[in-house]
């Protein structure tokens, strides 16, 4: 199945090293970056009722719209109809009430500290 | 019972009587029970006053004629108690006036001996009496001596109250000070008058009250004379005397200590802050940069790779230097606050 992968982070550096860890991995996957939440759900907007697996890896602390306001509004918009959607938190602090925060959203898969290591990135696109 | 030891060994006794007879009697009697013992004797009252005082040795009691040639009577008991000399005095009358003699037991007269049946034995016992009671009136004036120093002195302030209507009747030096209102001023006072109206009925419920409570509300609000408001506890305690039930009532100004923990909230706060930078400022560049190592350790393509990655690792690394100067700045800051 077709997959796409979201980097949504506003640290250019973060993005470039996740793409291109991504990239090794398997460089036939399509990568966005979006510098926002804003950008990121107007992308996930173009891609409805898409069947594709969209995996978007989400920062917490950005410029316009943050990655709780992000949740808000994946929820509100019923997910663009996307069957699936996969979305990771990946965030900077170790603060443990962002964790707490993030599990109350049963739709996000998972809670990764910066940096992404390569195994983490295996497992978050399924790669053996 | 050091001072019972002293007038057992060194007794000096003061006799003002006019009769050279009776003089000479009591003196015998006094020599042959008392060892060591000083006779003094005037013959009427002002040279008896004029002795006492100019006396440099000190008298230990006094024996006193009621019938002297210069005074005699009621009038020779009030004028010699006028004094006040610090030494127990002993009439010495005749069987006419025993009534008079009784009767001035009540205004400070010691005792009074009938000359008619004086015996050294009688001689002996009533003056240990007299000089017993007197040692242990001295130790009581000393107490109460002491108990207004501990009151007047204490460095909290500190009132007497009456139990029933809680008016002051005394307020030691530090509440006068304190609270800026003379002793004149807080006679004129009930203690409830330095609350607040609101404050005022549980103080009365809990001062009046029969049990010893302590009050379950601390953190009360005392006015000062200048309008000024500070926060104190209060403690308290019952007593009785003579007069009636008394409260003794002292306040604890805690104004300061409840600044203090409000200051130091507002650091816990700040230092909270502090703790949130380092958790997010800090780290968002620590991990780029151990991102950006991880891409170094992968065997990067190019030369202007490897440099590419190292331009952005001392970029990240400036960026986290500021961000730790800019912690230990806000934390010197709120050290010096």
């Amino acid at each position: 199945m077709k997959k796409e992968i979201f980097i949504v982070d506003d640290d250019p550096i973060y993005r470039l090293i996740v793409s291109k860890t991504i990239g090794k991995l398997d460089s036939s996957l399509p990568i966005n970056e979006c510098k926002n939440g804003e950008i990121g759900l107007a992308k996930l907007e173009d891609l409805k009722n898409s069947k594709h697996e969209i995996i978007v890896l989400l920062d917490i602390n950005m410029p316009i719209v943050n990655g709780w306001e992000f949740l808000g509004a994946i929820e509100k918009y019923n997910f663009y109809n996307l069957d699936q959607l996969m979305i990771y938190m990946i965030s900077s602090s170790i603060d443990t009430s962002d964790k707490v925060k993030a599990d109350q959203y049963a739709f996000v898969k998972g809670f990764y500290h910066k940096p992404l290591t390569n195994e983490d990135l295996k497992i978050i696109i399924g790669i053996d | 019972m050091s001072r019972k030891q002293d007038f057992l060994e060194k007794l000096s006794v003061l006799i003002i009587e006019d009769n050279q007879g009776d003089f000479v009697l009591i003196e015998d009697y006094l020599i042959e029970k008392f060892k060591l013992i000083s006779i003094k004797h005037c013959s009427d009252y002002a040279s008896g006053i004029d002795y006492l005082s100019k006396a440099e040795e000190k008298i230990s009691v006094i024996l006193l004629d009621l019938n002297l040639p210069d005074l005699n009577g009621l009038e020779l008991i009030n004028s010699i108690l006028a004094h006040n000399f610090q030494a127990p005095i002993i009439i010495l009358t005749g069987y006419s006036d025993v009534s008079m003699a009784k009767s001035s037991l009540k205004s400070g007269i010691y005792d009074y001996l009938v000359k008619d049946e004086i015996n050294p034995a009688i001689l002996h016992k009533t003056i240990i009496y007299a000089l017993n009671r007197s040692s242990y009136i001295h130790q009581i004036e000393e107490e109460k001596h002491n108990y207004e120093n501990l009151f007047n002195f204490n460095p909290q302030p500190t009132w007497l109250l009456d139990a029933e209507s809680l008016e002051i009747l005394n307020a030691n030096i530090a509440a006068q000070k304190i609270y800026g209102i003379t002793l004149d001023d807080f006679l004129k006072m009930a203690f409830t008058q330095l609350h607040p109206k609101e404050e005022r009925k549980i103080i009365m419920q809990t001062l009046i009250s029969k049990e010893e409570e302590e009050f379950t509300k601390n953190h009360f609000t005392h006015f000062l004379s200048d309008g000024k408001e500070i926060k104190v506890d209060i403690y308290f305690r019952k007593i009785k005397n003579i007069s009636g039930d008394r409260i003794i009532v002292q306040s604890n100004d805690i104004s300061e200590t409840l600044k203090h923990i409000s200051t130091i909230e507002i650091q816990n706060e700040k230092l909270r802050n502090i703790a949130w930078t380092q958790s997010h400022g800090v780290r968002a560049p620590l991990s780029r940069i151990l991102g950006m190592i991880n891409m170094l350790e992968e065997q990067p393509d190019s030369f202007d790779e490897i440099s590419f990655w190292l331009e952005q690792l001392k970029i990240s690394t400036n960026e986290m230097d500021d961000i730790v100067k800019k912690i230990v700045d806000e934390t010197n800051r709120f050290e010096q606050e």
